[in-house]
C-alpha cells in the first residue's frame, strides 16, 4: 500500500471504525468494546467532533451493541478531554435512554449517573438537567421511564431553584398515564427521598407517596412499600404520629387485596418496624403479623416466616408469648412445604428470646414434629440450626428429646440430612458416653462407612476420627479398626478404596502398634489390588503414614501429644516400618503398569519436597 | 497491504464465529440488498479499503427509504371470499383466503394461520419463498375473522357488522379454519383434501394446534408447526400485554408511515415483507377524530382481551399429544415451558429457534422459516421409511472403486452416489 | 499426550522438572474450575490443544476398563456436576465416563466443560468424555454455550476453541466388550462396532448420516426403525437393539440424551438405558438425575440425586416476550 504516510497510524483505527458500520453485528460489537481505543488514537478533538456525533446518529442497531454502546460511554469522559467535555457525552446517552430494549436504557442511566458526578455545576444546570427534564416530558413512555433514574445526582449539585423543578417534574412522572413510569418513578422514589430534607419530604413527598399507594395497578402500589420505610427512616420517630397519612397508608398495605402487596409487606416487616414508632409496632404490627402469618397465600406465609426472630426481637416476651406464638405453632403444619422449610431455617433462632422454659414448652415440639416432615428441607433445615437451642437448652436435655428422631434420620434417603446428622454425631457420643454409644450409635457409625455415597463415606471417616479422639485409641482398636480393615475386602473398588481414606484420616490419632499390626498388613495386601485406583490410593495412604512414622513416638499417638503441647523422641521402630514395610511397596508401584499409580507412588517415596508441593 | 493493515485483517478473521457446515437453510438472507436498491451499499464487505481522512464516519448511502407498498399478487395467485352463513346468531361471516393452489394432488397445501392483529398477508413473503423451494406447492393463507377482509355482517344486512358480539374465541376460530379449508376444497373441485401441512403464527399457532389436535381434518394433517408461542410464557406475558397495546400509535397519517412504524419500531425487521403485510392491518376511517391520522388499526386488540386466556390454556398439552409431526420454531431464545422442555429433552417434537428473528418470524425470516417448513414437510411426508445406505456397503462400493481400474472406478463411484439418491 | 513422569527409559524414577510444572498448572487449573472460576483465554487455548492431542487418538469406540461411573447430559449445570462427584467420588480416585451434552442451556456451560476437559488432560486414563449432539458449532449458537462465552470472555474464541476440540471427541464408548455407550442411539447405517470405527469423526456433525445418528437418535417402544420427531436421527424398536447386541456380543446399550423424570430408565426389555445426569433440568423440569456405577465385574447400581442446594444463582427465568398475540 502505497501513499498512506502520515496516515498509517490512523489505518488500524479505520478500519475499526469500518468495523463500526459493518453489517456483522459481532463485528459491531467488537467494535463497540474498543471505543476507547479508536477515541484515543483520534485524540480528544476529533473524538469531541466526529465520534461522538457519529454515535449520536447510531442508535439503530441491535440491543446487543446498543447496550456495549451505553456501558462504554459511561467510561468515556477522559477520551473527550476531561470533565469539563463531559457533557458532550450526555447527548447519545439521551437517545440511548429512550430505547426500546430496558437493558439498553439500563445501562445509558448507569453511564449518564456515573457522568454526571463528575459534571461541574454550571454544567449540571446548563446541560444535565435540561436533558432529565427534556426526558422527563418525551411523548414516549421509554424516555420517562428512563429519566426516574437520572434525578438524585443533579439534585444534589443544583440550585434551590432547579431542585423545586426537579421535586415538580418528579411528581410529573408519579403523576404519569402509563403504568410503567408510575412503576419506575415508585421504585426510585425511595433514593431520591434520601437527597431531601425532612421538611420538603414531609410536605412533598407524603402527597406522591399516598398517590402511589393508592395506584389501581398492584405492581405499583407494591413499590411504595420501601418508599414508605424510606419516608419513616427521615421523619424522626417522635414526629411520626402527628402524620396520620403514613399509618393509614400502612394500614391499607397491610390488608392490601393483592397478595403481591401484601408479600412484599411481609418481606420487608422487621425493616418496616424498626423505620415507625414503637407505638404502631405493638398497636398496629403486632396484631396484622399475625395476621399475615394465616394469609391465604403461601408466599405471603412463606415471607412472613423468614421475619419471625427479627420482628420478635423488637417486642416483648409476654406479647411474644401471648398473641404470637400460637400462629407460629400452627404453621407447622402449614400445608406448604415452602412455608415450614421458611419456618424451619427460622424457628431456632426463637430459643434465646424464649429462654430455656418457654423453649422446652413451646419449640422442641415443634422441633420433633418438623424432623418428621415429608420434606427434606425442613428437616435439614431444623438439624442444621440445632446449635442455637443447644445453647439455650443444653445437650442433655436435646439428646434426650430429640435422640429418637434423630437415628431415624440417620437414614433419610436425602444424603445431605444424613450428613447433617454424622457432622451432629461426635458431639452427641461425647455427652451420652461410650456404653451408650456403643449400644446406641455405633452400627448407624459403621453403616455410613458403606454409603451409597461417597461423601457420606468420606464424612463417616471424618466421623470415626473424631469419636476416636473422644473415645480414646484402645476403644478405637477394638471397634473402630477391625470395620474399618474389613471395608477393605469388599467387592466394589468405590468400597476397598473407603479403607485407604480412612486409614489417612486416622493415622494422626492411632498408635504404632496399630499401623504396625492393623494398618500395614492390609495396604500390604491392597498394594496388589487389580484396580490401579486402590494402588495409587494406596501409595496416597503411604504417603501420610510415611510422614506419621516420622513423628510417632512408641506410646502414644500424634493428636495425643499436639494436646499436651509436647515433643517426644520418635520411635525407631517408626523408621524401620518406613525402609522395610513402606518403601519397598512404593517401589514396586513406581514400577506399576497404569501411569496415575506411578505418578502418586513416585511423589509418595520420592523427592518429598515434590510431595509437598504437587499434592493438591 | 501494510503489515499492520495485514494483521488487523487477520486478527479480525480470527475473531468471526466459524461458519458452521450449514444447508441451504442457513444462508443468511439479503432480503433487503434484492429490494431496496439504495441500501445494498451499506454492506461493507472487509474488503473495502477505509480511507482515513477526514470523512472517517461517512454513513455509506442512507437515503430516504421508499415504504412504498407491494401487492399481495407478487405472492398468492388468487383470492376467495367464502361465505358461511350463522343461522342460529343470525349472521354472515365472509371468509377472505390468499391462495396458490398446489400444482397437483401429490404435492402438499401449506395451511397458514396468522395471529391476533395480523392478516394473511403475513405468510406472503414467507409463501413467496416456498415457491421457490417447492414449486408445484399450494398456500392457504386465510384471514382470521375480524382481521384482514373477513368480515362478519348480519345475515339480513350487507353491509353492516354494527352491534355483533365479538367472537374469537378459540372454538370459533378452530371451526373458521376447519370450515376455510373445507369450502377451499369444494370451490376448486378438489376431490380430495392435499397432504396438509398447518402452520399457524402465536394465536394462528393456538388454533391450528387446536385443530390437529381435534382431528377433523383427518389424517390428511401429515404436520403442525407452531410459530413463537409457548403456553407458559404467553401465560406470563398476560400482564403486560395491555401496557404493551397501551405503547402502540393508534393512528397513523398514512399507510406508508404505518410501514414505517412496523419497522422502525423492529415489529417487522424485513422492509419487502412489511410492505405487503401491512396494508392489510390498516383502513382509512373517514370519522377520524385527528384529520392528520387517518389510517387505523382494523382489528381492535384490546378488545380481544377477553379471549387471551382461551387461547393459550392448555396449548403445550395439545401440542404434545396430538397426531402428526410437530414443530416449535422460535424467535430469539428457547423459551419453553416446564411441559414443552421436557417434551423437548424427551424428543417429542422438532425445536427450532432463529435467533436472529422477532416475534413475526415469518416476516422476518422468510427464506429461513420457508426452508425449515419445507424440510419439516419433507421429513413427514415419507409415507413408507426409507433408511439410508449402510456404512458396509458405502464401504464395499469405494472397495470396489479403489479394486477397480479408473474407468469401472468411476462408474462403481456413480453407482454409490445413486444409491443415496434413489433410496 | 500423556504425561508420564516416570516412564523413562534412561532415569526410572527421577521425574524431570518441566513435566512437574506440566502437573502443577493442571492442578492448579483444576483447583480454580473447582471453585467455578473461569481459566483465561489462555489457559483454554493450552488447555484445548493439550486435549486434543489426548482425544484424538482415541477411538470412536473408545475401550474402557471398568469398574467406572458413566454419566449422561450436564449442560451447564456445574453445581450439579460437583453435587455428581460429591456422590460418586472425586476424579481421578472413582472413573468416569461422560456420554456427552456438557453445554448449553445452564448457566455454567464454560465451568463445566473447562474442568471436565482439564480433567481428561491430567487424568487420560481415569475419564473419558464422548460427544453430544451440543458438542457443535450449529448447536450452540443457539442454545446457550456461544452466548455465554460471549458474555463471560467479551469474544468468541473461547467458543470457537472449544468447538474446535469437540470434533476430535470420540463418538462412543465400550466398556470391557460389554456395555457400548453413546450420546444418542443407533443408526440404520451401522449394524456392527467395526462400522462406527470406520466413521470420520473429525468435523462439525451433519444433518444426517451415521455420525448425526449416533448423536441424535432415541429408543422407541414401535419395533424397526422410525423418524424421528426431532428433526434428526431416527427411532429404534428392541428388535434393532436386540440384533445390535446380539451381533456385537454387548449385555447392554447406555446412552443419553432424554430427559427421564427418575434419571434413568430402562428400554427394551434391558438391552437399553437411558442415564440423564442434569437434576431438575434448566432449573424447571422436576427430574431426578441419575449415575451409572458399574464396578469391576461388571455389577451395576443407579444412584439418583436431587439438584445441589445453591445459593445465589438465580431460579431461572424465562425471558418474557413483551408480545405475544
Amino acid at each position: 500500500m502505497e501513499g498512506q504516510g502520515e496516515n498509517d497510524e490512523l489505518y488500524p483505527i479505520a478500519v475499526l471504525i469500518d468495523e463500526l458500520k459493518h453489517d456483522d453485528v459481532l463485528l459491531r460489537l467488537n467494535a463497540i468494546h474498543r471505543l476507547s481505543t479508536i477515541a484515543l488514537a483520534l485524540g480528544p478533538e476529533r473524538t469531541r467532533e466526529e465520534l461522538i456525533p457519529f454515535l449520536d446518529d447510531s442508535v439503530e442497531d441491535e440491543d446487543e451493541v446498543l447496550t456495549a454502546l451505553s456501558e462504554e460511554l459511561g467510561n468515556f469522559i477522559e477520551y473527550v478531554g476531561g470533565p469539563e467535555y463531559g457533557h458532550v457525552l450526555l447527548s447519545p446517552l439521551e437517545n440511548l435512554a429512550a430505547i426500546e430494549e430496558p437493558l439498553v436504557r439500563e445501562k445509558a442511566v448507569e453511564s449518564l449517573n456515573k457522568i454526571g458526578e463528575q459534571l461541574s455545576e454550571k454544567q449540571i444546570e446548563e446541560n444535565f438537567i435540561p436533558m432529565v427534564l427534556r426526558l422527563s416530558k418525551a411523548d414516549w413512555f421509554t424516555s420517562k421511564v428512563s429519566a426516574t433514574g437520572l434525578y438524585c445526582v443533579p439534585y444534589r449539585k443544583a440550585s434551590p431553584s432547579s431542585q423545586q423543578t426537579l421535586r415538580q417534574y418528579y411528581g410529573g412522572l408519579v403523576h404519569d398515564d402509563t403504568p410503567m413510569v408510575r412503576r419506575q418513578s415508585g421504585n426510585n422514589l425511595a433514593k431520591f427521598i434520601k437527597e431531601l430534607n425532612t421538611q420538603i419530604v414531609i410536605e412533598e413527598m407524603i402527597p406522591l407517596f399516598q398517590h402511589l399507594a393508592t395506584d389501581e395497578q398492584d405492581s405499583v402500589r407494591l413499590l411504595t412499600v420501601d418508599v414508605l420505610i424510606s419516608i419513616a427512616e427521615e421523619i424522626p420517630k417522635e414526629q411520626q404520629p402527628s402524620h396520620g397519612v403514613l399509618l393509614t397508608s400502612l394500614r391499607n398495605l397491610f390488608e392490601d387485596k393483592s397478595w403481591r402487596v401484601r408479600y412484599m409487606v411481609a418481606d420487608r416487616y422487621e425493616k418496616i418496624a424498626k423505620a415507625v414508632h414503637e407505638e404502631v409496632v405493638t398497636r398496629d404490627m403486632v396484631p396484622s403479623f399475625v395476621k399475615l402469618l394465616k394469609d391465604t397465600e403461601a408466599e405471603v406465609r412463606t415471607a412472613i416466616a423468614g421475619q419471625i426472630p427479627g420482628f420478635c426481637n423488637l417486642i416483648d416476651r409476654d406479647t411474644l408469648l401471648n398473641e404470637i406464638m400460637t400462629s407460629v405453632e400452627d404453621l407447622v403444619s402449614d400445608p406448604s412445604q415452602h412455608v415450614r422449610a421458611a419456618l424451619g431455617t427460622q424457628i431456632s433462632g426463637l430459643a434465646p428470646i424464649l429462654g430455656k422454659e418457654e423453649t422446652i414448652a413451646h419449640l422442641l415440639p415443634m422441633f420433633l414434629q418438623m424432623l418428621k416432615d415429608e420434606f427434606p428441607d425442613v428437616r435439614l433445615h431444623i438439624i442444621s440450626k440445632l446449635e442455637l437451642v443447644n445453647k439455650v437448652i443444653g445437650i442433655d436435655l436435646l439428646s434426650q428429646s430429640l435422640l429418637p428422631a434423630i437415628v431415624q434420620l440417620a437414614e433419610d434417603k436425602q444424603w445431605r440430612v444424613r450428613l447433617a446428622i454424622i457432622e451432629y454425631i461426635p458431639l452427641l457420643a461425647s455427652q451420652l458416653g461410650v456404653k451408650f454409644f456403643d449400644e446406641q450409635l455405633s452400627e448407624l457409625c459403621m453403616g455410613w462407612l458403606g454409603d451409597t455415597v461417597f461423601s457420606i463415606r468420606e464424612a463417616a471417616t471424618q466421623n470415626l476420627r473424631k469419636l476416636t479422639e473422644v473415645f480414646g485409641v484402645d476403644w478405637a482398636k477394638g471397634s473402630i479398626i477391625p470395620k474399618v480393615m474389613g471395608m477393605g475386602q469388599h467387592t466394589n473398588y468405590l468400597y476397598r478404596m473407603t479403607t485407604c481414606f480412612a486409614i489417612s484420616t486416622l493415622a494422626p490419632v492411632v498408635s504404632l502398634d496399630i499401623i504396625e499390626n492393623s494398618i500395614l498388613p492390609i495396604l500390604d495386601r491392597l498394594v496388589s489390588d487389580e484396580i490401579p485406583n486402590i494402588r495409587f490410593n494406596v501409595a496416597k495412604s503411604y504417603a501420610v503414614l510415611i510422614d506419621t512414622l516420622r513423628r510417632l513416638p512408641t506410646e502414644g499417638t500424634l493428636t495425643d501429644l499436639e494436646k499436651a503441647g509436647k515433643t517426644a523422641t520418635p520411635s525407631p521402630r517408626g523408621q524401620d516400618l518406613i525402609q522395610q514395610r513402606i518403601l519397598p511397596s512404593l517401589e514396586k508401584l513406581q514400577e506399576d503398569e497404569d501411569v496415575d499409580v506411578r505418578y502418586f507412588a513416585t511423589t509418595a517415596a520420592g523427592g518429598h519436597e515434590e510431595v509437598m508441593q504437587t499434592s493438591p | 497491504m501494510s503489515e499492520l493493515q495485514k494483521s488487523f485483517a487477520k486478527s479480525r478473521l480470527a475473531k468471526l464465529p466459524l461458519q458452521p457446515p450449514t444447508g441451504p437453510s442457513m444462508q443468511p438472507l439479503d432480503e433487503e440488498v434484492s429490494h431496496d436498491d439504495d441500501s445494498s451499499s451499506t454492506s461493507s464487505t472487509g474488503t473495502i479499503v477505509p480511507s482515513p481522512s477526514r470523512q472517517l464516519f461517512a454513513r455509506p448511502g442512507r437515503g430516504s427509504v421508499q415504504q412504498t407498498t407491494l401487492p399481495w399478487t407478487d405472492y398468492f395467485t388468487q383470492e376467495l371470499y367464502l361465505t358461511q352463513i350463522d343461522t342460529p346468531n343470525n349472521t354472515k361471516i365472509t371468509h377472505h383466503v390468499y391462495l396458490t393452489p398446489p400444482a397437483d394432488s401429490s404435492s402438499p397445501l401449506f395451511v397458514m394461520h396468522h395471529g391476533a392483529g395480523s392478516s394473511g398477508l403475513s405468510f406472503a413473503a414467507c409463501a413467496g419463498e416456498i415457491r421457490k423451494i417447492i414449486p408445484k406447492a399450494g398456500i392457504l393463507s386465510i384471514d382470521a375473522r375480524d382481521h384482514g377482509s373477513t368480515a362478519v355482517t348480519h345475515a339480513s344486512d350487507e353491509d353492516g357488522g354494527e352491534g355483533i358480539e365479538l367472537d374469537l374465541s378459540l372454538e370459533t376460530l378452530n371451526r373458521d379454519l376447519v370450515f376455510v379449508v373445507r369450502e377451499t376444497q369444494s370451490r376448486m373441485g378438489w376431490e380430495s383434501l392435499p397432504d396438509l401441512v398447518l402452520v399457524g403464527h402465536s394465536l394462528g399457532g393456538a388454533v391450528i394446534t387446536d385443530v390437529a389436535r381435534q382431528g377433523e381434518l383427518g389424517s390428511k394433517v401429515l404436520a403442525y408447526a407452531v410459530l413463537d408461542v409457548v403456553e407458559g410464557s404467553a401465560m406470563d406475558a398476560l400482564q403486560s400485554m395491555e401496557t404493551y397495546l397501551m405503547t402502540r400509535p393508534s393512528r397513523f397519517p398514512s399507510i406508508t408511515s404505518g410501514i414505517e412504524w412496523h419497522t422502525r419500531s423492529r415489529t417487522i425487521r424485513n422492509k419487502t415483507s412489511a410492505r405487503v403485510s401491512v396494508p392489510s392491518l390498516l383502513y382509512e376511517d373517514p370519522n377520524s377524530p385527528d384529520p392528520t391520522k387517518p389510517w387505523i388499526w382494523r382489528t381492535n386488540l384490546s378488545a380481544t382481551k377477553p379471549f387471551w386466556e382461551n387461547w393459550f390454556v392448555g396449548l403445550s398439552r395439545k401440542f404434545l399429544d396430538a397426531r402428526g409431526g410437530k414443530l416449535l420454531l422460535l424467535a430469539g431464545t428457547d423459551r419453553l415451558d416446564k411441559e414443552l422442555m421436557i417434551g423437548q429433552m424427551q424428543g417429542k417434537y422438532q425445536l427450532q429457534v432463529l435467533p436472529e428473528a422477532g416475534h413475526f418470524i415469518q416476516e422476518d425470516q422468510p427464506a429461513k422459516t420457508a426452508q425449515i417448513l419445507v424440510d419439516f414437510y419433507k421429513r413427514n411426508d415419507r409415507s413408507a421409511l426409507v433408511l439410508p445406505p449402510k456404512v458396509a456397503d458405502l464401504q464395499a462400493s469405494a472397495a470396489m472403486k479403489k479394486g477397480a481400474g479408473i474407468g469401472a472406478g468411476a462408474g462403481a463411484g456413480a453407482s454409490a452416489g445413486g444409491l443415496f439418491k434413489k433410496i | 499426550m500423556i504425561v508420564d513422569i516416570t516412564s523413562r527409559p534412561d532415569n526410572q524414577s527421577k521425574p524431570r522438572g518441566s513435566d512437574y510444572q506440566h502437573i502443577r498448572n493442571l492442578d492448579a487449573l483444576i483447583d480454580q474450575l473447582s471453585n467455578c472460576i473461569t481459566l483465561s483465554e489462555d489457559d483454554i487455548e493450552r488447555l484445548c490443544d493439550q486435549a486434543r492431542e489426548v482425544v484424538q487418538d482415541e477411538s470412536n469406540v473408545q475401550p474402557v476398563s471398568s469398574p467406572v461411573t458413566v454419566c449422561g447430559d450436564i449442560h451447564g449445570q456445574y453445581h450439579d456436576l460437583i453435587e455428581l462427584f460429591r456422590i460418586s467420588g472425586p476424579c481421578p480416585d472413582t472413573n468416569y465416563l461422560f456420554m456427552g451434552d456438557y453445554v448449553d442451556r445452564g448457566y455454567h456451560s464454560v465451568e463445566s466443560v473447562s474442568l471436565l476437559v482439564a480433567l481428561k488432560v491430567r487424568y487420560p486414563k481415569r475419564i473419558t468424555i464422548l460427544r453430544g449432539n451440543h458438542e457443535s458449532r450449529q448447536i450452540t449458537q443457539v442454545y446457550g454455550f456461544y452466548d455465554e462465552c460471549l458474555r463471560k470472555y467479551g469474544n468468541a474464541r473461547v467458543w470457537t476453541l472449544f468447538t474446535d476440540l469437540f470434533d476430535y471427541l470420540p463418538l462412543t464408548a465400550l466398556i470391557d466388550n460389554r456395555i457400548f455407550c453413546l450420546h444418542g442411539g443407533l443408526s440404520p447405517s451401522i449394524d456392527t462396532l467395526d462400522h462406527v470405527r470406520k466413521v470420520d469423526r473429525v468435523h462439525e456433525p451433519p444433518h444426517e448420516g451415521p455420525m448425526c445418528d449416533l448423536l441424535w437418535s432415541d429408543p422407541d417402544d414401535r419395533y424397526g426403525w422410525g423418524i424421528s420427531p426431532r428433526g434428526a436421527g431416527y427411532t429404534f424398536g428392541k428388535d434393532i437393539s436386540d440384533a445390535f447386541n446380539h451381533n456385537n456380543g454387548l449385555s447392554l446399550i447406555a446412552r443419553a440424551h432424554q430427559m427421564v423424570m427418575d434419571g434413568y430408565l430402562w428400554s427394551h426389555d434391558r438391552n437399553v438405558v437411558t442415564v440423564f445426569s442434569a437434576p431438575n433440568y434448566c432449573y424447571r423440569c422436576g427430574n431426578l438425575a441419575a449415575i451409572l456405577e458399574v464396578d469391576e465385574k461388571l455389577n451395576y447400581q443407579f444412584i439418583q440425586f436431587d439438584p445441589s442446594p445453591r445459593t445465589g444463582e438465580p431460579t431461572m427465568h424465562r425471558r418474557t416476550p413483551d408480545y405475544f398475540l
